[in-house]
């Protein structure tokens, strides 16, 4: 079972929520490991020029995204469904993790893959939920 | 979406052998979609999958080029490959 990610929803600055994300085991944020697979694991980060990245990685091969193009819900839909087209989480639990973006806490989600889902959300929108 | 164009390249891997690529660029009409790139190896499967949504797209070519760099199946002082160029058009 790999590290899980903890979602710290602590600070407010100029009225929009900011959300910190740690690893408990100390690692840097922006990673799920495969639910049913652990030999495959996916890598995500918003770049400094707003550039979303995902990299899926398998024994078989790897999957590089990067998406820079049009709105960021749009660039952040994209890498949803990368990672839910692999198995990272399903259709519904992609839908359900969504909702925290309008405040659904994650300990409130149904299932372990919408909370994966959600901590995608979360990391990768976090910068543009910074003023 | 419609592949525009699809060249091969031929990539060397210092360690791993050779490997074939396929490139191309996806349109929503004549708008640029994504820069596409996918390593394959002798077996037939993908082992390396590039999907480049870089704005703006004249940006993608030197990322992919790079990414292909990271990976080791181009030399870090190796030219932009003239498939990627000519695909990118």
């Amino acid at each position: 079972m790999g590290a899980r990610t903890r979602i710290d929803p602590k600070r407010t600055d100029g009225g929009a929520k900011i959300v910190l994300l740690r690893r408990e085991d100390g690692r840097p944020p922006g990673g799920l490991l495969h639910p049913e697979d652990a030999s495959t694991s996916a890598a995500f980060h918003t770049a400094a020029d707003g550039c979303l990245v995902l990299t899926i990685t398998s024994p078989e091969g790897r999957l590089h995204l990067e998406d820079g193009e049009g709105p960021v819900e749009r660039r952040l839909a994209r890498v949803m469904m990368a990672l839910e087209g692999r198995g990272f989480f399903s259709e519904a639990e992609h839908q359900e993790g969504l909702s925290v973006l309008w405040g659904t806490a994650l300990d409130d989600l149904s299932t372990d893959g919408a909370r994966r889902a959600a901590s995608v959300v979360l990391h990768l929108m976090a910068p543009a939920l910074i003023p | 979406m419609s592949h525009h164009r699809k060249p091969d390249l031929i990539l060397e891997h210092p360690d791993l052998g050779g490997y074939v690529a396929h490139f191309g660029r996806d349109y929503y009409g004549t708008i640029p979609g994504c820069d596409w790139l996918e390593v394959i190896d002798d077996e037939g499967d993908v082992v390396l999958s590039v999907i480049n949504r870089l704005d703006p797209p004249n940006e993608r070519v030197e990322a992919i080029r790079l990414l292909l760099v990271k990976h080791g199946y181009l030399a870090a002082d190796d030219p932009v490959p003239a498939a990627l160029i000519q695909g990118s058009r």
